[in-house]
């Protein structure tokens, strides 16, 4: 195999394919930028086969998946555009700035929409709190989030934070990221009419993180020797970019807009030529640079972050400039649209790459992969119920994530209706008179067990804890997070949970608007559990009055609507129950809306004693629980699974309750009193508010600086 | 004109609470280090001057930490100039 | 009765004030950027929270060497209110305002969370709606919002300025567990002499409206545009 290859990261038949596009052996540049764009972390080649079966088009949907980032509209004029991405092997590296840069990637492709980012949403998964080195990974991951958040003045509105063995010094970092925009403030990255010019704005570009997405392509290995260049997030200059882009927008001067994430400029040139079917012709030479003596293929691959790539009409060139120089950004004008589909770089009038667009971009060859039939395995049956309770109570799942999201400011904006802690954000869109809902859910364990069935039961739980906020889904935006697709059983699960959301998301009729995959997660041979990421967004229904559902408190009876039972009683997760969990769904905004019960707890994890638990303990009361006639105890406190909701409401709601259970064909069962210093189950004491309430507060990491 | 390397030293005031040389001084010791029994936390500015001289260079230099490098209220600071 | 936020590269709670400052009063506050101050008037400037010039250096350190400073204290001497929020306090301070300096809070690194504040102090067009003694709550998002200040300035309380709003509990009482972030005696707020100054650390544009509970932050910007109403500030 050619040494070219190799250095490039490109397999032999890669190479072969690449030859025979260019018709010639490739310029020294040109294999490398092949190498980044044909990298897994940018074509997808490993998963675009399977993500075809993602339904994307119909309802709200303005911009579907393949822009930087979803567009849905919200009515009343308004846009919203959301995304989530990874960055999880620059975080396992230099956690702060690999969670920091993250945020910074994942903002500006919001941004490239033409959409003001308004709200952050966080998935974080480490290793078991105690062990050092995820302690630090840990810490430096939640203040790098919080460092670019807060500077670049986007609040954290929402997000989870899990601990697994499997997660042991490979961390993941998934950040979901918010605009919004007029409807006409809309922008794309399909590159502007011949002749236009390019406009890259932002930091002086330097030599970081070159080669990143091929890096993030291999395994982590965390010794020193194999630390890559790693990119430095600036949430000043972020901040910058954000208002000096959106000024720009507002005053109709750029035609289209792209983000430089992975590959720089290479991929950002390249994907806003492609989508309009034409070229670029770049100069390399007037790109900004902030180090000196750096090759063409270091220009064209750098990741030095707050960079973006405007297209500007020849007229408009000079009112761009100076708005950039007003705001104090770098602005360059580095190269023109061309007719001919061809990216062409040249540096001090030396050639650097002539390569056909289509070569370049989407050239990579897709490998499919396939779901290995009847691969369940299933999850350790539940012990008695005081075991459980001790299990949950004692486990880090139980302290409250406060002291991670009180690192981030949640209310900047001044849209922040329900922030961090709460079933799902709620965040104003005044201009829209709307009120939207976000969440984040995962549920790894049982994707393990069973993929299809588990990926589905994620999506369900967004779908619940947005109707426990008087919300109904209106996009899904999705982070797939798994080990090696060369490794089979990789490959099935990975298969098997987009089969899952897929039937979820079509069924429910809520297009999947966007997302990314993370493969290569693990430490070598060892891959993570298979970690698809839901985010979902609502739209509150208007009847609901936001601020009682903020201001609601568990009072009165306990209330359990839907199932008796979790579907996993007997140790797999249930085949999921669209139409039943969508009726339900509907039934809870009812009730909401008309006031009936305010207070509402999602089922998921740790099942109904888990949701019990957590509300004796943020409520600070105890709780007289009984297990519903003729249910199985276990399958009742323990199983996971819906369509089933925690309601507390005054005695009088009963009836109303038990009558919107039964519209969705549902039961209602009453399941005891709020009240007294402890929690009782049948009679039993099984846990006293004082210890809830230390265990609740109980610190995760120590206090401690880690050098 | 020449140029002229001049390193400015800014360190908190004696008695000003310093958190941060507290917590890196707790943390010393879970990576091996003991016996240190304090550690007060500062930052280095080195400034490369534009000047006819070295006078020149240490007097700007003198001003820069005076009016912005270092906070008056609770911040002294040493100037050394760069013997090459 | 016109006010106006001044906005800074890498400020961001400038829109919120000016949402807040109508919300609260009705009054439209433009925001104006930062070498534009001195060609606007108004009766109250404010200085908005955020991260100005990226808190490089110091907070608020960079943006006390902007042009809009000077115009801020011609502002002042000609009878102006001057607010400042978060990083707009450590603006004020750095600039020479107030007395005293910020330092990383206690726990080093950064808290966004509820404090209950006694209101020390009412003579300010800022606190005039407000009763002595009273409790009120507010949010507070940030990382060096520790307050110190030197032993010459300590000594001048009650001269050069006075302690306007100090961290507390629920019942009022000034203590070291109700306070955030090592701040001296719990000073959130500080006041010139002439208390037409006014830097605070807590937002109160972040509890302005009814939707975020007590509204406790609103009276800050109605008592200084209704004094101005009354002709008590400025000439017209």
């Amino acid at each position: 195999m050619a040494p070219e290859a190799t250095q490039a990261g490109l397999s032999e038949e890669e190479w072969a394919v690449l030859v025979r596009g260019l018709g010639r052996q490739p310029r020294p540049a040109e294999a490398l930028m092949a190498g980044v764009l044909w990298s897994e972390h940018c074509s997808y080649k490993h998963s675009k086969t399977t993500l075809r079966s993602f339904p994307t088009a119909g309802g709200r949907v303005a911009v579907g998946p393949g822009e930087n980032a979803g567009v849905l509209d919200i009515g009343g004029g308004m846009l919203l555009a959301a995304k989530i991405e990874s960055h999880n092997h620059p975080s396992a590296v230099e956690p702060f700035q690999g969670a920091a840069t993250g945020m910074g990637g994942i903002m500006r492709d919001v941004l490239s929409a033409g959409a003001r980012p308004i709200a952050f949403l966080d998935a974080l998964f480490f290793g078991p709190p105690g062990e050092a080195t995820d302690d630090w990974l840990a810490h430096g991951i939640v203040a790098g989030v919080a460092h670019y958040g807060n500077c670049v003045g986007v609040a954290t509105v929402g997000g989870l934070t899990r601990f697994d063995e499997a997660y042991a010094r490979t961390p993941l970092v998934n950040a979901l990221c918010i605009g919004i925009a007029p409807m006409d403030g809309l922008l794309r990255s399909s590159a502007g009419p011949v002749g236009s010019k390019l406009l890259l704005i932002g930091a002086a570009t330097g030599r970081d993180g070159v080669a990143g997405a091929a890096f993030a392509s291999r395994e982590t290995s965390q010794d020193e020797a194999t630390r890559p260049q790693v990119q430095i997030g600036d949430p000043f200059q972020g901040k910058l970019l954000v208002e000096t882009v959106l000024e720009l927008a507002e005053k109709g001067l750029i035609c289209s807009l792209g983000d430089l994430g992975a590959a720089g400029i290479t991929s950002a040139a390249a994907e806003m030529a492609a989508r309009a079917g034409r070229g670029v012709r770049i100069d390399l030479s007037a790109v900004p640079l902030r180090e000196n003596g750096m090759t063409a293929a270091e220009i064209l691959l750098s990741e030095t972050q707050e960079r973006m790539l405007a297209c500007v009409r020849v007229e408009d060139e000079k009112a761009a400039l100076a708005i950039c120089a007003r705001w104090g950004l770098p602005a360059a004008v580095i190269g023109t649209v061309t007719e001919e589909p061809t990216f062409h770089a040249s540096l001090d009038g030396a050639v650097a790459c002539a390569m056909p667009i289509a070569v370049l971009s989407g050239g990579a060859p897709l490998s499919a992969l396939s779901e290995m039939g009847g691969q369940r395995t299933p999850a350790a049956p539940p012990k008695d119920i005081l075991a459980a309770v001790m299990d949950l109570v004692g486990s880090a799942a139980f302290p409250s994530r406060r002291q991670v999201f009180e690192h981030f400011d949640d209310r900047v904006g001044l849209r922040t209706a329900v922030g961090p802690g709460g079933e799902a954000a709620l965040l104003r869109v005044w201009e829209a008179s709307a009120t939207v809902a976000a969440t984040v859910t995962a549920r790894p364990r049982l994707v393990a067990a069973d993929a299809f069935s588990g990926a589905a039961e994620t999506v369900l739980e967004a779908l619940r804890r947005l109707a426990a906020v008087g919300a109904r889904p209106i996009g899904i935006t999705d982070c797939l997070n798994f080990g090696d697709p060369d490794d089979a059983a990789v490959a099935s699960d990975f298969v098997g949970a987009v089969r899952g959301i897929a039937q979820v998301a079509t069924v429910l009729s809520v297009p999947v608007i966007g997302g990314n995959v993370s493969f290569y997660n693990g430490r070598p041979g060892q891959p993570i559990l298979p970690t698809p990421v839901v985010g979902m967004i609502g739209l509150v229904d208007p009847a609901i009055d936001v601020a009682a559902l903020r201001r609601a408190k568990a009072e009165g009876s306990l209330f359990l609507l839907g199932r008796a039972e979790g579907g996993m009683a007997k140790g797999l997760p249930p085949g999921p129950d669209v139409d039943a969990e969508a009726r339900l769904a509907e039934e809870v905004i009812g009730l909401l809306a008309e006031g009936v019960a305010g207070f509402v707890k999602t089922i998921g994890h740790g099942g109904l004693l888990a949701a019990a638990l957590g509300l004796a303990a943020d409520s600070r009361t105890g709780l007289r629980l009984v297990t519903p006639e003729g249910a199985d105890r276990s399958g009742v406190w323990c199983g996971e699974g819906g369509p089933r909701y925690l309601f507390a409401a005054p005695q009088g709601a009963e009836e109303r309750l038990r009558h919107a259970a039964g519209r969705a064909g549902c039961e209602m069962w009453r399941l005891g009193t709020i009240g007294g210093d402890a929690v009782l189950i049948d009679g039993e004491r099984a846990a006293t508010v004082e210890n809830l309430v230390a265990r609740r507060g109980a610190r995760l990491w120590g206090t401690g600086v880690r050098a | 004109m020449s140029r002229f390397g001049v390193r400015v030293l800014v360190s908190l005031k004696p008695g000003v609470r310093d958190p941060e040389g507290q917590a890196i001084s707790e943390a010393l010791p879970g990576i091996g280090v003991e016996g240190v029994a304090d550690v007060r936390a500062g930052k280095v500015f080195d400034l490369t001057i534009e000047a006819p001289d070295a006078a020149t260079a240490r007097e700007k230099a003198d001003v820069a930490a005076r009016r912005l490098l270092a906070n008056p209220v609770l911040e002294t600071f040493e100037l050394e100039m760069d013997r090459s | 009765m016109r006010a106006a936020v001044c906005v800074f590269p890498g400020s961001n709670c400038d829109r919120d004030a000016s949402h807040a400052i109508r919300e609260a009063t009705g009054v439209v506050a433009p925001l104006v950027w930062h070498t534009d101050v001195a060609r606007v008037r108004a009766d109250l400037w404010v200085l908005p929270g955020g991260f100005s010039y990226g808190d490089y250096l110091r907070a608020g350190a960079l943006a006390a060497l902007s042009p809009a400073i000077d115009a801020m204290r011609r502002h002042v001497n000609e009878g102006g209110l001057l607010l400042g929020i978060c990083n707009g306090f450590q603006i004020l301070v750095e600039a020479g305002f107030l007395p005293g300096a910020f330092q990383s809070n206690d726990v080093l690194h950064f808290t966004a969370r509820d404090v209950f504040l006694r209101v020390a102090r009412t003579s300010s067009p800022f606190l005039s709606l407000y009763r002595e003694g009273e409790v009120i709550e507010l949010p507070i998002a940030h990382g060096e919002g520790s307050y110190q200040m030197g032993d010459d300035e300590a000594s001048r309380l009650g001269a050069t300025h006075h302690v306007a709003l100090q961290y507390c509990d629920g019942a009022g009482r000034v203590q070291p567990e109700a306070n955030p972030n090592g701040s001296v005696d719990g000073i959130a707020a500080v006041t010139d002499a002439t208390g037409r100054v006014l830097g605070m650390m807590p937002h109160p544009e972040r509890n302005a409206e009814p939707l975020f509970g007590t509204a406790d932050g609103q009276r800050i910007f109605q008592g200084a545009l209704g004094t101005v109403r009354r002709g008590v500030g400025r000439g017209a």
